[in-house]
């Protein structure tokens, strides 16, 4: 009877195993773009690691049923079911999120610092390491990527459901736009 | 033993601490401690969030959804519109805020910060609004909303914001105030459902939901506010008694005056309110046919309390108006009949005392009238009153005074003796026993002394001379007596002669024949009214409360005014006669108050079996004592009697 309970509890365990190395086998298709364990070393190739799971999980629906606009993740990530989505946000989200600080001028952070404490602060924290339950955190973000997001949300063409978001970055001063990316970027906390 | 002894006391050591600890935790939840102010945070960056109509809610880590949403315009025009969202939401230092937010709104402090910052404000009208708030919440920190929930004795059972939309306060007048007002069934029917299920289908109700009558009674108004209490507690009772009367101010005045009311008015709910007879939550028109008042349902409802009610009770009025001729006419009339009587007897004696005083007093100055000779006191007194009498006398002045002072606390139940005098007494139950038992004893003693006074008649029935010298029934000498009393106390003619008794001895003596016809009689009917109902149609209880306490009213002023004067406070007299108390009368005080009986029982060679000896000094003592003491508590009564009337409404 112990040798069927441990024999039935190994089974398990071996199970169990199995399906986390078929995330981590499906995680390192990722890795080619967004580094292993989601830090990016791509300038406009966002890290992913650490961000939360219902952020990682909501995007890529949205990509996946054609809500959100994008010119390369949203024909990946329709290769995906949705559990192995809610898998890979959920193996993502466990990652450490690691800034990647990048330098800019002081001018251009006094700039980007007032520019975010008016319009990105109030969801993702004055540095973007302290953010709203359901918004990344982007401290460290690589700042291209965080521009070229902030352009599409500023561009009615592109799909981007997070209304918030959209009137945030709408509510910018285009000079601003860069100068917030960077700031955040900068950002090692 | 002991260490079971041990135990126990441990346990009650450890329940106190937790009992505390319990308390405080309850206390911050009413925010006592003031949280400290956090750096303000623009509004506009909270309303991004909250102001958003197309995303009102959110989800919460349990799965529910929660409103967010708050219309920034009506937050503007609310007397908080000018404060930062996180002035109150203190838990709010930065943005973003944490999931879920902590309810640590500090209204209780931030008002009384602000009402003592505007303490010295040399303009009181700033402040006003804020000691009123302030005294509210000190209200609230009372009422039972305060207090722990028995589920979940972390939080109280509701706290500001439970029934204050705090977005949306106007000022007094305003319209968020008719809103607010409009709302307030909705609001307590939140944690009450049953009452507001019930209240909805009162004519309150149906007047709110449907006509949105704004005047209509709301949960408030008769539960107040902020000072809520327990439902079943006395002062909750009082204080929703009180509140209907705020709006139904003439059913209150006829309420207050019934006995019913009077009770209620000392502070006692032992007798029916309004909402016992009326239906609380669920109040409805008198002709509705669920109406707890309805003709066919009042019977019932009487036997709430009065098990044995009849039909009878029907005829009962419990407002009945004394005032109101068309409706109540015959207790229109019953109260004009009293009150004339009142005035008649009252204005004829007040007269008769002040014209007796002034005729004295004018004597005394002159050198004439009876002035008792100090330097040589009588040795010979005339026995005027046999034990029997004297005994008769001091049970009667005691019970009537314990009739007075139990029945004029209901009569004048508004002031503050007669609630203090009811305490002292142990509440109106005790009351009721004291008056009754005085009662008792008053009517025993009449009875009594009907008795004796028939015997002693029928003993001399062959040689007593009903209308004499020695009988209590009025005669014509009487009439000229009192004719030539006028004539004396205007200085027109010499004091008059008399007999054994006088004119007003016999006035004192036959005035409880009336009194003790009247108020015993309605006293009886008050005192088993289900037995009275059985025979007597229920409109009698209307009157006998009304000629009983009228008729011992005027049995209270004039015994305490008038009859004192006459018997201890005239100068002749003055501090006081002991007679009734000695049964003797000085011989020269005799001669000059009753000379007639002096010179007939000389001539008969009768006199010398009514002398006796002067009272001993110790007798003496113990009569003035009583007296005093009896003459003290009179004026009380009557003081407190003058006090009640004067401030009646």
């Amino acid at each position: 009877m112990t040798k069927n309970l441990l024999a039935l509890a190994l089974l398990g365990l071996s199970a169990a195993a199995a399906a986390r190395d078929d995330i981590e086998v499906l995680a390192r298709t990722c890795n080619g773009c967004h580094g292993v364990g989601g830090v990016s070393v791509g300038l406009s190739m966002p890290s992913i690691g650490g961000l939360p799971q219902k952020y990682l999980k909501n995007i890529m629906k949205q990509w996946k049923y054609d809500e959100r606009s994008a010119i390369t993740m949203n024909r990946i990530v329709k290769g995906l079911s949705d559990d192995e989505i809610d898998a890979l946000a959920a193996y993502f989200a466990k990652q450490r999120w690691v800034p990647s600080p990048q330098p800019a001028a002081a001018d251009l952070l006094a700039k980007g610092r007032s520019a975010v404490s008016e319009n990105c602060e109030d969801c993702h924290g004055i540095t973007g390491s302290d953010p709203d339950v359901d918004a990344p955190r982007i401290n460290g973000q690589w700042a291209k990527y965080m521009e070229l997001e902030l352009l599409k949300y500023r561009d009615g063409k592109f799909k981007m459901p997070h209304r918030k978001m959209k009137k945030s970055a709408q509510d910018m001063k285009s000079a601003d736009v860069p100068a917030a990316a960077r700031y955040f970027g900068a950002q090692d906390k | 033993m002991a260490r079971n002894a041990w135990r126990l006391l441990t346990g009650l050591w450890a329940a106190g601490l937790l009992h505390s600890a319990a308390a405080a935790t309850v206390a911050a939840g009413v925010d006592a401690v003031a949280p400290p102010t956090p750096p303000a945070i623009a509004n506009h960056r909270c309303l991004r969030c909250h102001a958003d109509p197309l995303d009102k809610e959110v989800v919460q880590p349990d799965g529910s959804r929660k409103n967010i949403y708050m219309d920034p315009q009506v937050f503007e025009h609310s007397v908080h519109g000018k404060v930062a969202c996180n002035g109150c939401h203190s838990d709010v230092t930065k943005l973003p805020h944490k999931k879920p937010l902590a309810r640590s709104i500090g209204c209780i402090e931030c008002h009384r910060q602000q009402r003592d910052r505007l303490k010295d404000n040399p303009d009181p009208r700033k402040r006003e609004r804020l000691d009123v708030v302030v005294q509210q919440t000190d209200n609230y920190l009372h009422s039972a909303h305060a207090r722990p929930n028995p589920k979940d004795q972390s939080r109280v059972n509701a706290a500001c914001h439970d029934c204050h939309d705090a977005h949306n306060i106007g000022k007094p007048g305003e319209l968020q105030r008719k809103e607010h007002r409009l709302k307030n069934p909705e609001v307590c029917g939140r944690c009450h459902e049953k009452q507001k299920k019930d209240y909805l289908a009162s004519t309150h109700g149906k007047a709110i939901v449907d006509k949105k009558d704004e005047k209509s009674a709301v949960c408030s108004d008769c539960h107040t506010t902020h000072s809520i209490g327990s439902p079943k507690g006395d002062p909750a009772k009082l204080a929703i008694t009180q509140n209907c009367g705020s709006c139904h101010d003439n059913a209150r005045k006829t309420y207050l005056a019934s006995y019913h009311g009077q009770v209620n008015r000392l502070g006692y709910t032992n007798t029916a309110k309004c909402f016992d007879c009326h239906g609380g939550h669920d109040v409805k028109d008198a002709k509705d046919p669920t109406s707890a008042v309805h003709v066919n349902n009042r019977l019932e409802n009487c036997k709430n309390c009065h098990k044995e009610a009849t039909d009878s009770f029907l005829q009962f009025q419990p407002h009945g108006d004394p005032d109101n001729k068309e409706k109540y006419p015959w207790l229109y009339v019953a109260k004009r009949f009293m009150q004339a009587l009142i005035f008649a007897v009252m204005a004829f004696f007040w007269v008769h005392v002040l014209l007796w005083l002034f005729r004295e007093v004018m004597d005394r100055i002159q050198g004439k009238g009876f002035i008792e000779d100090l330097n040589q006191p009588d040795v010979v007194f005339f026995r005027r009153f046999p034990p029997v009498w004297r005994w008769i006398h001091f049970l009667f002045a005691i019970s009537t005074m314990a009739l007075i002072l139990t029945g004029t606390t209901l009569l004048f139940s508004h002031t503050g003796w007669a609630k203090a005098v009811v305490v002292f007494l142990g509440g109106t139950r005790m009351e009721g026993i004291v008056h009754r038992s005085a009662a008792v004893i008053w009517l025993s003693i009449f009875l009594f002394h009907l008795l004796i006074a028939i015997t002693s008649i029928w003993k001399k029935r062959k040689t007593f001379e009903w209308f004499g010298g020695t009988s209590m029934l009025p005669n014509w000498k009487d009439l000229s007596d009192l004719r030539d009393m006028f004539k004396w106390f205007l200085g027109r003619g010499p004091r008059p002669q008399f007999c054994h008794w006088t004119y007003w001895q016999k006035f004192d003596y036959w005035a409880p024949f009336w009194g003790a016809a009247v108020i015993g009689s309605s006293g009886i009917m008050l005192f088993a009214p289900e037995k009275t109902a059985a025979i007597l149609p229920g409109w009698v209880f209307n009157v006998a409360t009304l000629v009983h306490a009228e008729e011992a009213l005027l049995a209270a002023i004039f015994l305490n005014s008038v009859h004192f004067f006459n018997v201890h406070f005239r100068p002749e007299r003055f501090p006081m006669s002991t007679t009734i108390f000695t049964g003797a009368i000085p011989m020269e005080e005799f001669k000059h108050d009753h000379r007639m009986e002096y010179e007939r029982l000389l001539a008969s060679g009768e006199l010398d079996k009514h002398l006796v000896r002067r009272p001993s000094r110790r007798f003496d003592l113990v009569a003035s004592f009583i007296t005093s003491v009896l003459i003290i508590a009179g004026l009380t009564l009557l003081t407190l009697v003058l006090y009640g009337i004067g401030t009646a409404n």
